[in-house]
């Protein structure tokens, strides 16, 4: 990894200390680049013309599914569909399948707003949903959910790593139980993907939701891949028919079925740029970068006598998301004097995991999260700052 | 690659109803950039192979990393080069070969290659023999079949109803494999006209050998390029029309 090329892509870094790439990543040149391209040289619409621009860009569009299709190991498997988002993608799912009274869905305590409030809807059509929960490490237990599914359930749907305390789960356990007792598994990559490999096949998924925003994409961008995409399109129009007569119509196949109307075009081709760019800097070279980042931030926290960092410590069970509160000081105050004393960017607050927060037993944290373009130097400067707002320098 | 079709054979004065084996022929649309360049008559197989190879042969791209992306549905291939979207300028109908390949290769730019490859006469009366037995060419007379070697062997043989495109197809595969085309030469069914030998020499190539006839324009252009080219490669024996043969004791 060449941090010295790579930070060179993110200018923005001259001003600032950017700790907030769970929330959303920064976006380098050639992604930058290849959004602008599309604009610049062959703004068209896809698969609607005949003419040149549209050829090319109907090509390059097909082509970018097909990159973010080998980015999670699905080439020629399932159906990579572009969404604005990894809730967009959630919700999909939540409103194609089919329901019935009594059906059950799984989920975890640690999950995002967007992998509850989909499932939680459901409720009204009758649909339970079930919540597990994790001891204060912050890591399911495969055990759990041998009881937790039962053989009404339809779907478990989890987070890969946690947006609050970036916790890796067990999900190959999981998803081995889920096959066993007939239920599919949808994971929340949206803080996985970006950080380390995430393997559909390997996982056994049968569906995997993640947001281009935090993986140097663009924002309004996302991804939802499907195993069998035999769910119902969510909304019908342009684009997304093989025929249309005034008593009939045929829906296309492929991803075009669940994109209707003109979709983000530019942010696709920032998307497939942005999955060049992690592909070039190498994920596992990224990974165990981020895991050297994330020890000493942790470390260094923990010397910290007010201190107190939530979930497991170890980084290799981690993402490099890491939520703490100073004692006595509230999470948006610290926010807010890292910003002002020492240009640093976190986010504070309940991170949209409120029933997480509430079952850490606290009202909110300060969360620090980690990026590729992220330095040694600029977490000792974090470590320094919060070290001064714990003594109340 | 093959098909059979129902026909009435005539032997002397006899007639009856038979079968015959025939080779399969169809046209590929190739997209340049969103543009239709040409259609090309191949047969229907290594199509990936013939689209690269017929890049690199005319000269529209150098370096495989100047192709961005290739789409192959039935009979369209659609080609994104990087570069800018303007006009590639290729449009005609290839026939499967007669002189209807090439193409915009400009003979006064014609590349040079280096002098001091020298073909070993034995190694080339076998290659032959192996481009020749290939099946298709045997079961219906109706292909060309052309392989790529270098010192060990065989790196690839195709068959094709155009021996253009047969060309194509083994420079398609030398690039994917990423062949160093030096040290490699050519043994063809058919004959070498100046398009065949153009097309070596333009991803540097530098022998072709053929069991058939050499057009003077190919001489030509095999002497300016300093490319080697046989003729009338058969049963023990060839005929050399440019650049010189490994001797004995090499």
């Amino acid at each position: 990894m060449n941090l010295e090329k790579i930070r060179a892509d993110f200018p923005i870094l001259e001003d600032i200390i950017y700790l907030d790439s769970a929330s959303t990543s920064l976006t380098p040149e050639p992604v930058l680049d290849a959004v602008l391209g599309y604009y610049r040289s062959y703004n068209a619409n896809v698969g609607r013309g005949v003419h040149r621009l549209s050829q090319i860009v109907s090509q390059r569009y097909e082509d970018a599914h097909r990159k973010v299709a080998a980015f999670i190991g699905a080439d020629g498997r399932g159906e990579v569909v572009f969404t604005k988002n990894s809730t967009e993608g959630m919700n999909l799912v939540a409103s194609g399948l089919e329901w019935r009274k009594g059906d059950r869905i799984v989920t975890s305590i640690l999950e995002h707003h967007s992998n509850l409030l989909p499932w939680f809807r459901l409720r009204q059509r009758g649909v339970e949903v079930e919540v597990v929960e994790t001891e204060t490490d912050g890591i399911l237990d495969p055990a759990d959910f041998e009881t937790a599914i039962t053989a009404n359930t339809k779907l478990v749907t989890l987070t890969h790593a946690s947006n609050v305390i970036g916790t890796i789960q067990p999900i190959k356990e999981i998803s081995e139980i889920c096959k066993e007792r007939g239920a599919l598994i949808l994971l929340d990559g949206a803080q996985s993907v970006p950080h380390f490999k995430v393997d559909v096949k390997e996982l056994g998924l049968d569906f995997l939701c993640f947001s281009g925003h935090k993986m140097l994409g663009p924002t309004g961008t996302g991804v939802l891949w499907m195993r069998n995409p035999d769910i119902e399109p969510p909304f019908v129009g342009g684009g997304m028919i093989k025929e249309v007569t005034l008593d009939h119509y045929e829906f296309a196949e492929g991803y075009e079925r669940f994109e209707a109307g003109t979709p983000n075009i530019a942010g696709a081709m920032g998307l497939s740029r942005a999955c060049d760019y992690l592909t070039d800097v190498g994920i596992d070279d990224l990974r165990l970068y981020e895991e050297r980042l994330t020890r000493r931030l942790i470390e260094g926290l923990l010397e910290l006598d007010k201190v107190e960092v939530y979930g497991v410590l170890d980084p290799g069970m981690r993402v490099g998301v890491v939520s703490f509160n100073v004692r006595g000081v509230n999470p948006h105050d610290v926010a807010h004097l890292l910003d002002e004393t020492s240009n640093i960017m976190v986010r504070s607050g309940h991170h949209c995991a409120s029933p997480l927060i509430r079952h850490l037993g606290i009202d909110g944290s300060v969360r620090a999260s980690l990026y590729l373009y992220n330095t040694e130097d600029e977490v000792e400067k974090f470590l320094s700052t919060v070290e001064d707002i714990s003594k109340g320098i | 690659m093959l098909k059979e079709v129902e026909v009435l054979r005539i032997s002397d004065g006899d007639r009856r109803q038979d079968l015959d084996t025939i080779v399969e022929e169809m046209p590929l649309a190739l997209y340049i950039n969103g543009r239709h360049v040409q259609t090309a008559m191949i047969s229907p197989s290594m199509i990936r192979e013939f689209v690269i190879g017929h890049l690199f042969s005319e000269r529209v791209v150098k370096d495989y990393d100047e192709i961005e992306s290739i789409q192959i549905d039935e009979n369209i291939a659609k080609v994104l080069i990087k570069r800018s979207f303007g006009v590639i300028n290729l449009k005609k109908v290839v026939l499967s070969g007669c002189g209807g390949g090439s193409s915009f290769l400009d003979e006064s730019r014609i590349p040079k290659i280096d002098r001091g490859f020298k073909i070993d006469p034995e190694q080339l009366l076998r290659s032959m023999k192996k481009v020749l037995s290939l099946d298709l060419h045997k079961k219906t007379g109706g292909s060309h079949s052309v392989g790529l070697f270098d010192k060990n062997g065989a790196i690839v043989i195709t068959e094709d109803i155009g021996r253009h495109n047969a060309l194509d197809k083994v420079i398609g595969h030398g690039v994917i494999e990423n062949i160093n085309f030096k040290d490699t030469f050519v043994a063809s069914s058919g004959r070498i006209s100046s398009d065949m030998i153009l097309k070596c020499i333009s991803v540097g190539i530098p022998a072709i050998a053929s069991k058939s006839a050499v057009t003077n324009l190919a001489i030509e252009i095999g002497k300016t390029s300093g490319a080697t080219i046989i003729g009338f490669v058969r049963g023990v024996g060839m005929v050399v029309y440019t650049g010189s043969l490994m001797q004995a004791d090499e």
